[in-house]
């Protein structure tokens, strides 16, 4: 049958959906263009004329903040600037790595814990949700240290591992869905001769496929958008993230003012938008083809 | 070797390796964390000792007498509900919106998800600037009314800091809730327009079902995460927001962020004690959702 | 490999290899750093590039190099070269770093020295503490130039030095003088409190008493400053302006700044030490803003028991009431200082550039650091508006505080340190560069490095030093109000080796001395309270802050006197 089939008439309700949706994307979208347009502005211009077209466009603002948008590391013995393209590559290491980590530990212990109904697998699960309601207080020190301990600190493989963790929400996402799953596959599996180790990369994985992918995607947004982590275990491979908290603490000149933030904020932010904008139909329209039946 | 000791060694290797990983990196390096809620620190030889319950039920005391501690709770308790009961509600109701294939759906979908690909950094720069900057000036520009900015006023921040924690939460939802309602099979829905089941039926008896696990997942989550949740109050106000939107898990950030070795105790120790709150809640909610849902062939 | 687990490689693949094709661009790693010498010896050096920036450090950079040119450190390498980190973090991070780093001196702010100590970070630099300078040609020591506060301080326990005071950060009031002497906002020299009309008049005797010194006609009480204010808006002016963001930290530490200058020193320090008898300590406010002393005429000697009672100081409630007073008023300063979105490197520019546009704001709230801090912004301004607004052509001041009471006019003025800086060198240095590190640090100490760093950043170190009237002269105006009221102020620096202080110190800053309970509620800053509701007053917040640290001071506190 057609997707197409499916298309519903428009009923009071949708009108309402509808304009609710009309409103929320001229809200989402009026500041970011108010944004880019005070992006294009002189600090001058822009304190007198807060949201007037500039008086003159200053594209330079980009390429000034381009070349200003920097973090100065320590390199052997001496020093280096690290420059946004070098810091975005940084990013999609560490973001693509921690995130498959992030979302295959989650995977495998939700499958172990859902399918194998063992006490322990309770108890895990509980120990998980104690673990999501507890704040932890100061333990940056010993994070600090265990990661120096193991050699993981200031390499980013050393933060794959880090974040190699089954405590986040994920976990539950995947105990859910594998729970879901019938157990004739796994059974029928095993009557043609399949291991369990088989079972799981063979079968299990590829049908909860659609939802890894969106967990990944979902774990990779987080990671790319994350600094803090970078900023305090990896202080000499600068993310964009971290480049951009760097950026927006500079108070000396020209990129103190509130243009040059703008400016430093829409430039990190233009690249992720184009990946998303080419890749968006595979990303977003794929994972809601399909899913578990 | 039986089929029960083959599973129970897969198991054991399967499992092993992220378990030792959570041993080293959380319960290793929390363990003094929340070891620190039963110490006290001694200044002369700068190190710490036990004293058993003393900060936990100074805290306990200081709970009842004290309006920041019970303040930090109720704000958190009314974030809570408030971002629930707008939030996922109207993720479900986008996502159904874009499953239904509704006019513009990819385009929505798109514009639903753009947030969450944005720099929390950027996303917090830009709703400040134009809600404090633009906002005002477009009012004094256009109806002479000089108003100060709603992230400023103290009658509007609450409002305000709400506004942008649900405006920027959609993504993750509808991602999630979209896949699940795709997993419903077209002919069932197909069958039911046929029946004449009106949408709201449709999405009650043959949609909803499906999202209902992950919709439990989310429910559950913020649940646990009710005192933990910092409102992005940390973004816009430092360690300076008012009473009026103050968070317990902002609290509790904000001084720990200035707080030196000798004050960790007592703060560990709320975190205990609010820990030994909600996990009970937590397990319930987990438990009733469990017990109360949607059933898929009541249609 | 399946379609997703394709799309995730695809996607990662595709992500990392568009990322350096950006690389094509010319930009040099290198671009503004110093490259490393392999012939000499490299001691690294991090400086906390705050308000005061780096200039300073450079400046000696050039000439330690110069003076160790032919020292030998290791074999093979001639010389010493100074490598300044350009890493910007304060000491409440940086602690956690501090060995992971290649740097070995430190310069910073926010540093809890005794948290430093306790985990080992810090080297012992008694000797270079105590030893006269004479290799540098001075006959003093680096703790020659301490004060008995710092001293009992930095030298732990009466017997080692690991860290010593670095620049010095006093929070106040400043002001435009050309704005001030253009609309001739000072005070006449009589009894009705009425300004001159042309400069050319006499002007009042100011708040130190004395006629012919530089606060001759600014406000000598917190009435007279209420009538300039007053005097400015009728003329068309913004009074004043602070940082939208974060103000209740930024005004505090001025009400900090108020209380001690009503207190004097030795009270003052009585909140850190927690020793000493209290006086004008005030029984509940009633309504009307009449008070009794609690103890009379006598006082309370104070332990760090019963130091709670300090809070219903005299002083403490004198300067809430000029605050209460300040931030009620709505045409005394622009409204965005209460916006979150106005930082403070936008008020100081608010602050500059409203004279060219014509509107102008006459004072500011700031730290001493504030003008080195904007020298850019200077630039850019006079680049726009005309060189009249250059940094050379500006005149910025201090303003001596004015006293809360015409009887106190003349009394010695009283300032506070609120930056815990600190310069240290790092428990991890290599032995053979320990010596050498401790030579810098005393190099960075000497009479005539001090008046560099001052001649460079118009700010002051927290030592004591005197300026040559040559160097004197090279100051901005800014830079000699800075230094003037450095050298006849007593100063505070908030802190002791008292037990209870060293294990709270994050409690007992300033920024966390504001609590209040009124009625059955807590507010932390009353900046925010007063703000928030125009009922809502200075009385009852005072009353509040004896209640909520007699309520906090046995829970918090009680685990070290009971």
């Amino acid at each position: 049958m057609k997707k197409g089939a499916l298309r519903s008439k428009i009923t009071p309700l949708s009108a309402v959906v509808f304009g609710v949706l009309i409103v929320y994307v001229v809200l989402l979208f009026v500041p970011l263009l108010w944004a880019l347009i005070s992006s294009l502005k002189a600090d001058m211009d822009f304190r007198n004329n807060l949201f007037g077209l500039p008086k003159k466009w200053l594209f330079q603002n980009y390429s000034d903040t381009f070349l200003g948008f920097y973090v100065t590391v320590e390199s052997g013995k001496a020093f280096r600037n690290v420059f946004m393209p070098e810091q975005f590559l940084y990013s999609v290491l560490y973001a693509g790595g921690c995130a498959f980590t992030a979302t295959f530990v989650p995977c495998l212990v939700g499958y172990l814990t859902s399918r194998f109904k063992y006490k322990f697998s309770g108890i895990l699960t509980v120990v998980v949700i104690v673990c999501l309601t507890l704040p932890v207080v100061g333990s940056l020190p010993s994070e600090i240290r265990m990661a120096r301990f193991f050699g993981l600190y200031d390499h980013i493989w050393g933060m794959w591992i880090m974040k190699a963790n089954f405590l986040n929400m994920y976990l539950l996402v995947f105990q859910a869905i594998f729970s879901g799953v019938q157990g004739e596959f796994t059974e029928a599996a095993k009557i043609d001769g399949a291991g369990n180790t088989r079972i799981f990369f063979a079968i299990m994985l590829p049908l909860v496929s659609q939802t890894f992918l969106t967990v990944y995607i979902l774990n990779f947004i987080g990671f790319w958008n994350d600094y803090q982590t970078p900023l305090i275990f990896m202080p000499n491979i600068p993310t964009v993230s971290y480049g951009l908290y760097i950026f927006n603490r500079r108070t000396e000149g020209q990129f103190s003012t509130i243009p040059m933030k703008l400016t430093g904020s829409v430039l990190v932010f233009l690249p992720v938008l184009a990946v998303f904008c080419v890749f968006q139909k595979r990303l977003v329209g794929n994972i809601t083809i399909g899913g578990l039946k | 070797m039986t089929e029960k000791k083959k599973d129970l060694l897969f198991y054991i290797v399967a499992i092993s390796l992220p378990v030792l990983q959570f041993c080293i990196f959380y319960i290793g390096v929390n363990f003094n964390s929340l070891l620190l809620a039963f110490q006290e620190y001694d200044v002369a030889s700068g190190s710490y000792r036990l004293c058993g319950f003393t900060n936990l039920s100074n805290v306990w005391e200081e709970f009842f007498n004290t309006f920041l501690l019970k303040n930090g709770f109720f704000n958190s308790l009314k974030v809570w509900a408030l971002t629930t009961v707008i939030s996922l509600p109207l993720s479900l109701l986008f996502s159904f919106f874009i499953y239904k294939k509704f006019p513009l759906k990819n385009f929505f979908k798109v514009a639903l998800f753009l947030p969450s690909v944005i720099s929390g950094m950027v996303t917090v720069v830009i709703y400040l600037y134009f809600v404090e900057r633009a906002i005002p000036g477009m009012a004094e520009k256009l109806f002479g009314y000089e108003m100060v900015g709603w992230l400023g006023n103290v009658d509007t921040q609450f409002g305000a800091v709400l506004f942008y924690n649900i405006f920027y939460s959609f993504g993750g939802y509808i991602l999630l809730f979209v896949g699940a309602m795709n997993s419903v099979d077209p002919s069932v829905s197909e069958a039911g327009a046929l029946d004449g089941v009106s949408g709201l039926r449709e999405f009650w008896y043959i949609v909803f079902p499906k999202v209902y696990p992950t919709f439990c997942t989310f429910l559950v989550l913020s649940v646990a995460g009710i005192f933990t949740n910092q409102f992005s109050l940390y973004s816009f106000y430092g360690i300076e927001a008012s009473n009026n939107v103050m968070t317990f898990g902002y609290y509790l950030y904000a001084i720990t962020s200035v707080a030196t070795t000798a004050e960790y105790p007592r703060i560990a120790a709320i975190g205990v004690l609010m820990t030994l709150f909600v996990i009970p809640i937590t397990l319930l909610v987990k438990y009733v959702l469990g017990k109360i849902g949607p059933k898929e062939d009541a249609v | 490999m399946n379609r997703p687990f394709r799309k995730i490689a695809v996607f990662t693949v595709a992500l990392a290899m568009t990322c350096p094709l950006f690389l094509a661009g010319c930009m040099d790693s290198q671009q503004g750093l110093e490259k490393l010498d392999p012939t000499r010896t490299q001691l690294y050096v991090q400086n906390y590039k705050g308000g005061y920036g780096s200039d300073w450090l450079y400046a000696v950079k050039v000439r330690f190099e110069k003076e160790y040119a032919d020292r030998e450190y290791e074999s093979g390498k001639k010389g010493v070269q100074i490598m300044i980190s350009p890493a910007k973090e304060d000491g409440i991070s940086l602690i956690n770093k501090v060995s992971d780093t290649t740097n070995e001196v430190f310069f910073n702010e926010s540093v809890y020295y005794y948290e430093y100590l306790k985990k080992d970070l810090l080297l012992d630099i008694t000797d270079a503490v105590e030893e006269k300078m004479t290799m540098f040609g001075e006959q003093e020591s680096i703790e020659d130039k301490l004060s008995e506060e710092q001293i009992s301080y930095y030298k732990v326990d009466g017997k080692k030095y690991y860290g010593i005071p670095h620049y010095a950060g006093y929070n106040s009031i400043m002001y435009n003088v050309n704005v001030f002497d253009e609309y001739c906002l000072y005070f006449a020299d009589t009894n009705d409190h009425s300004f001159i009309s042309d400069l050319s008049q006499d002007k009042s005797a100011g708040p130190d008493g004395e006629y012919g010194t530089s606060d001759d006609g600014l406000p000598s009480t917190y009435d007279e400053f209420f009538l300039l204010c007053d005097y400015m808006v009728e003329l068309g002016l913004t009074p004043i302006v602070w940082p939208g963001q974060y103000y209740n930290s930024y005004i505090e530490k001025v009400i900090n700044a108020f209380y001690a200058d009503d207190v004097g020193l030795d009270q003052m320090m009585l909140n850190y030490t927690f020793k000493g008898r209290a006086k004008n300590i005030l029984d509940t406010v009633a309504e009307d803003g009449s008070y009794e002393y609690l103890y009379g005429e006598e006082g309370v000697d104070i332990t760090s028991k019963n130091a709670y009672l300090l809070w219903a100081s005299e002083g403490r409630y004198n300067s809430l009431s000029f605050f209460e007073k300040l931030v009620k008023n709505t045409s005394y300063y622009p409204k965005l200082c209460f916006s979150p979105s106005y930082l403070y490197t936008d008020s100081p520019k608010d602050f500059l550039e409203s004279v060219p546009k014509g509107e102008p704001i006459c004072m500011l709230v700031e730290g001493c650091w504030w003008e080195n801090e904007q020298k850019d912004v200077i630039k850019q301004i006079a680049d726009y508006y005309g060189q009249e607004y250059s940094l050379e052509n500006s005149r910025f001041a201090m303003m001596p505080i004015p006293k809360s009471s015409e009887e106190k006019i003349g009394m010695a003025s009283t300032i506070v340190d609120t930056h815990y800086s600190l310069g240290f060198i790092s428990a991890s240095i290599a032995p053979f560069k320990q010596e050498l590190a401790k030579e810098f640090l005393m190099f960075c100490c000497t009479d005539r490095s001090l008046a560099e760093f001052t001649v460079t950043t118009n700010t002051v170190k927290a030592l004591d030093y005197d300026l040559t009237q040559e160097e004197y002269a090279q100051l901005t105006y800014f830079g000699k109000s800075v230094y003037d009221l450095h050298k006849k102020s007593d100063i505070v620096y908030p802190f002791s080796a008292e037990e209870v202080y060293l294990g709270n110190q994050s409690a007992l800053s300033v920024h966390e001395t504001f609590g209040s309970k009124i009625g059955t509620k807590e507010e932390l800053h009353p900046i925010g309270y007063f703000h928030e509701n125009q009922a809502n007053n200075a009385i009852d917040y005072f009353n509040g802050m004896l209640v909520y640290n007699m309520e906090r001071w046995d829970r918090v506190f009680g685990g070290y006197f009971d």
